[in-house]
């Protein structure tokens, strides 16, 4: 594989920077329910799914995971940790596929913003606060994740079609761009 | 000479040219009456006139129209452009005004506020699923301190939990973990209140007494048992009342008096605060839900 990957870095970093800020300001007002979409989430696996998941995906998943934490002021690494953590897990499980398509991005997305979401409720706990019954959490883990896979389902469509200068990756093919 | 005047055409032309003369000077004059001949023949032809005029009317409005497209076409442009710009506008003052009479609201309040206060602008929410927090732009170099309540034209907003020198990170009421104690600011009835993960912008209040006298469209305000915020303060206005099956604990809805999903500026109260804070004066609204005062309340 030679020349620039299909998602250019510094549209990379524009798409994760106006993810983080549309999380903290616009969202929290707006989702259904009060259930948010894990937007740094999608956007990092879309980029990584159309570059190859590398270690330039890994680097930008821990910038915005820092930036997230600070912006939220409190237990500062925990987003950092989660996004880096899905990003070297979804490279693992997208190696098992040969070709990729939107379904597998889908199930991929919402798998890991579930658990994500239930280790941010567990870390959230641990650290004093009160979450209530464990079937509300694990509702509103499952509603997160499936608007994170919908919004990475829309965001691999649109950065494929009019953000990608060249074809994709399929970032699992082992052994592209590292 | 001789062979012009024997020349019909040129003889019956004159003879014509002289009739339409003499006819010319006999209906000059505008004030005649028509004659018998004239009136039949102004009537037998004016159905024809009319024909006539509206057709001229009609082509002469398409040539119009065709002479002039391509100018519409640059006018119709430029109209569009300008109606999206005055709409775009519109949207912007709408915005500005709502924005203003906040900003109005929260002067006001800050004026009226017997204790110190700290105006402070919100410039990010939390952004996961399992906390409902702000951070302010004002920190402990301002006098923002952990405990201090932070409030907005609408009422109680929540309380600082923690602070850096520039900062400080808000816990709303709308928090799963914000537990308060409030009272139904008419009938004096108190209960503890608690913000919800699911449907965010809920809180749930669990009446201390089943017999509490609460209905729809209530107010709840801060009471003067809890520890945390200082009573008076409005909290909620009540949505729905429930009663569980056993009829011993009833629960009520609130939808906070302050707009959660519009903060934009808030104003931090300094300091532990005790006692009641009497917030229809202060804000000039909420007046006939005063709770009733109680024995040792007068001064």
């Amino acid at each position: 594989m030679s020349g620039p990957p299909p998602i250019a870095l510094w549209v990379s970093v524009v798409l994760l920077v106006m993810a983080l800020l549309l999380q903290v300001t616009l969202l929290p007002g707006m989702t259904p329910a009060g259930v948010r979409p894990d937007l740094l989430l999608a956007v990092l696996l879309c980029i990584g799914v159309l570059n190859g998941i590398g270690v330039e995906t890994a680097i930008l998943g821990l910038s915005a995971g820092f930036a997230a934490d600070f912006l939220a002021g409190y237990l500062i690494g925990l987003n950092a940790f989660l996004l880096l953590g899905s990003v070297l897990v979804a490279d693992r499980v997208l190696q098992s596929f040969t070709r990729s398509n939107v379904v597998i991005l889908f199930g991929v997305v919402v798998t890991l913003n579930f658990f994500s979401e239930l280790i941010r409720a567990v870390a959230v706990r641990l650290s004093g606060m009160e979450l209530g019954p464990v079937h509300v959490v694990a509702l509103i883990s499952a509603t997160s994740a499936l608007y994170t896979g919908l919004a990475a389902a829309l965001l691999y469509y649109f950065m494929g079609k009019y953000l990608s200068i060249q074809e994709p990756v399929w970032g699992w093919e082992r052994g592209a761009r590292r | 000479m001789k062979n012009l005047w024997r020349d019909r055409r040129v003889v019956g032309s004159l003879v014509i040219t002289l009739v339409l003369l003499l006819l010319m000077v006999w209906t000059s004059d505008s004030g005649r009456p028509y004659g018998r001949l004239e009136r039949f023949w102004v009537e037998l032809t004016a159905p024809l006139g009319r024909v006539l005029d509206d057709f001229g009317e009609r082509t002469g409005g398409t040539v119009e129209y065709l002479l002039k497209y391509p100018t519409l076409v640059e006018e119709n442009v430029e109209l569009r452009g300008r109606l999206t710009e005055l709409e775009t506008l519109e949207a912007d003052l709408e915005f500005l005004e709502r924005e203003n009479r906040y900003l109005v609201d929260l002067l006001e309040l800050e004026g009226r506020m017997p204790v110190d206060t700290i105006p402070a602008s919100v410039y990010s929410r939390s952004p996961g699923n399992w906390t409902r927090e702000v951070m302010i732009d004002r920190g402990s170099v301002h006098g923002v301190a952990f405990g201090d309540v932070v409030v907005a034209p609408g009422g109680l907003v929540g309380r600082v939990l923690s602070t850096t020198a520039q900062t400080a990170r808000v816990m709303l009421i709308t928090s799963s973990d914000s537990g308060l104690g409030v009272q139904v600011a008419s009938s004096g009835d108190a209960g503890g209140a608690e913000g919800q993960l699911l449907f965010e912008g809920r809180i749930r209040v669990t009446m201390f007494s089943p017999d509490a006298r609460v209905s729809r469209g209530d107010l709840l305000v801060t009471s003067e048992f809890g520890e945390a915020y200082p009573a008076g303060i409005p909290v909620g206005r009540v949505l729905g009342v429930e009663i569980d099956e056993s009829g011993l604990i009833r629960e009520v809805w609130l939808t906070p008096t302050a707009d959660m999903d519009r903060l934009s500026t808030i104003l931090v109260l300094e300091g532990p605060i005790r006692g009641r804070i009497n917030w229809s004066e202060i804000s000039g609204a909420f007046e006939s839900d005063e709770p009733p005062s109680r024995e040792g309340d007068s001064p």
